[in-house]
C-alpha cells in the first residue's frame, strides 16, 4: 500500500536541490517511479515527500556534440529507443533501450532514474560503460562530472550526495569502423547478466576493444584484461581467442550469489556470454550478422 | 547468510579479550551500532543497529546474549531484533575464537544471520555483501582500537 506523501514538482534543478537539502532523508527523487514506487509500496522506503524532477524543463534533452551523446536524466527509455540522434550516434544504446523491462516501464522509466537507483540487475549502466559514460550531477552548490564507473559504488549505492540530482549522462560515441553487441540473459523480470562488447577495426586487426559485464556482481565493470588481450589481434583470429578472453572475464568479475543464481553459476555464465557476445561483435565487424539465438537471451 | 573472517592483531589475547567486553569501545568498532548498554555483565546486552542499503534504512533494537564464555579464548553471541517500520526480523549468531600468535592474537569470527520480512525482496545477495562489509569494517576498527 502506498502511504500518503507530499509531491513537489520543482521547475529548476536548483529548486529541486533546495528541496532535497531541506527535506533530507524524508524525501526521495521521483524520475518515473518504476523503482522508487515499488519500494514505497513494499514499505521498504518511508518518505514524507517525493520530488518529481520530470517537470524540470530541458532535463530530458538529448544532444550530440563533438563525438559525444548527452542523454538528459529524465529521458524515458522509450524516448531513447526512438530518438534519431541516439540511433545515429549510438545505435546500440537505442537497441538496448528497446529491450529494457517492459513497455510500461519503458514509457515512464528514465535513464537518470535507472542509473541513480543503481539496481545491479539493470542494462543501462553496463552498456553505457562501453561508451565511457560520464554522469553529470548538479546541486545548489554547483555541478560536477564523474565517470559512471566511479558513480556506481555498489548495489543500490552511488556517489550522489543527498542534495544532488543526476542531470545527464554523456556517452562517447564509438569511432568509425566499430561494431558492437549487447547480450542479456535472464529468466526473471530483470536480467541475470548483461555483456557489452565493441570492436574497433584497424585495417584487418582489432584496434580497440571494450568489454563490459553487468548484473552478475554489485556493479557493472569493464574487463580490462580481456580488452588488452584482444588489442592488435587480427580480426580473423578473434574467434580463436574468444575462449581465452571469456575466461579472463570470468576470472575478473565479482559475482554475487542471489535469487538469480549462485556466484559460481554467474561466473560460468559470464564465460559463456562474453564468448557469445564477442563472436557476434566480430562477425559484425567483418560485415556479417550471425542471427544467433539462445534461450532466454536478447542480443542487440 | 554466513560470513567467516580471520583477523590478526598485534596484542596478546588477554588484552584483546578485555577490549571485547568494553562496551563503549566495541560500539565504536561496529559501524551503525548505537545505544548500547549492559543489561547483565558478561551475559546480556542491548544495542541498536542501523544499516543502510541504498535508499533503504534498517534500524533494529537488538537483544544480545553471550554464552559459552571461555576466557580469554572463545565466546558465542546471539542477537535478535525486529525493525518495527520495515517489519524485518533480524537474528544472528556469532562464534568468536581468539588464539595466541607469535606477534599477538588471531581472532576467528564465524557469523550466521537471518533477515526475514519484506527486506528479503531485495534478495540474499545484497544482505550477504552488506554483512561482509560490516564484519570487514569491524575487523579494521577492532585492530585500530586494540593496537592504538
Amino acid at each position: 500500500m502506498l502511504r500518503p506523501f507530499a509531491l513537489y514538482q520543482p521547475t529548476t534543478v536548483a529548486e529541486a536541490s533546495d528541496l532535497l537539502a531541506r527535506e533530507g532523508a524524508n524525501a526521495a527523487l521521483y524520475a518515473g517511479g518504476t523503482e522508487v514506487l515499488l519500494i514505497l509500496k513494499e514499505g521498504l522506503l518511508r518518505v514524507g515527500s517525493l520530488i518529481d524532477v520530470k517537470r524540470v524543463p530541458g532535463l530530458a534533452a538529448i544532444r550530440a556534440d563533438n563525438g559525444h551523446l548527452s542523454i538528459g536524466a529524465t529521458a524515458t527509455h522509450r524516448t531513447v529507443e526512438n530518438d534519431a540522434t541516439v540511433r545515429a550516434r549510438c545505435p546500440l544504446v537505442a537497441g538496448v533501450a528497446r529491450h529494457v523491462a517492459n513497455i510500461r516501464v519503458r514509457s515512464v522509466g528514465t535513464v537518470g532514474g535507472n542509473l541513480a537507483f543503481a539496481d545491479p540487475h539493470s542494462d543501462l549502466a553496463t552498456v553505457f560503460l562501453a561508451f565511457d559514460a560520464v554522469v553529470h550531477l548538479a546541486s545548489r552548490r554547483g555541478a560536477r562530472t564523474l565517470p559512471l564507473a566511479d558513480f556506481v559504488r555498489g548495489q543500490y549505492e552511488t556517489a550522489r550526495e543527498e542534495d544532488e540530482i543526476l542531470t545527464a549522462v554523456r556517452l562517447t560515441a564509438w569511432p568509425a569502423h566499430t561494431a558492437g553487441a549487447y547480450a542479456k540473459f535472464g529468466v526473471h523480470e530483470r536480467p541475470t547478466l548483461g555483456v557489452a562488447v565493441a570492436l574497433t577495426r584497424h585495417g584487418d586487426a582489432v584496434g580497440a576493444v571494450r568489454v563490459a559485464v553487468g548484473c552478475v556482481g554489485p556493479r557493472p565493470q569493464r574487463i580490462s584484461a580481456a580488452e588488452e588481450r584482444l588489442c592488435g589481434v587480427s580480426l580473423a583470429d578473434v574467434a580463436r581467442h574468444a575462449g581465452e578472453v571469456a575466461e579472463l572475464a570470468a576470472r575478473e568479475v565479482d559475482p554475487t550469489t542471489d535469487l538469480h543464481g549462485s556466484a559460481e553459476y554467474k561466473r560460468d555464465m559470464t564465460r559463456v556470454f562474453v564468448r557469445r557476445t564477442l563472436l557476434v561483435a566480430v562477425a559484425r565487424a567483418a560485415g556479417r550478422d550471425t542471427h544467433e539465438r539462445h534461450p532466454h537471451t536478447v542480443i542487440v | 547468510m554466513r560470513v567467516e573472517r580471520e583477523l590478526d592483531v598485534a596484542v596478546p589475547p588477554e588484552r584483546l579479550w578485555d577490549t571485547l567486553w568494553d562496551v563503549p569501545r566495541m560500539v565504536t568498532c561496529l559501524p551503525g551500532c548505537t545505544e548500547a548498554r549492559e543489561v547483565e555483565p558478561h551475559r546480556r546486552y542491548e544495542a541498536r543497529m542501523t544499516q543502510k542499503v541504498g535508499p533503504i534504512s534498517l534500524s533494529v533494537p537488538m537483544q544480545v546474549t553471550i554464552s559459552n564464555v571461555v576466557a580469554p579464548t572463545s565466546l558465542s553471541l546471539e542477537a535478535k531484533g525486529r525493525d518495527g517500520v520495515l517489519g524485518a526480523a533480524v537474528s544472528m549468531s556469532v562464534n568468536l575464537a581468539v588464539t595466541p600468535r607469535a606477534a599477538g592474537s588471531r581472532v576467528r569470527i564465524e557469523a550466521e544471520g537471518k533477515i526475514l520480512g519484506k527486506l528479503g525482496a531485495l534478495g540474499h545477495g545484497v544482505i550477504q555483501r552488506k554483512a561482509e562489509e560490516l564484519i570487514d569494517e569491524f575487523g579494521v576498527r577492532l585492530r585500530r582500537t586494540v593496537e592504538g
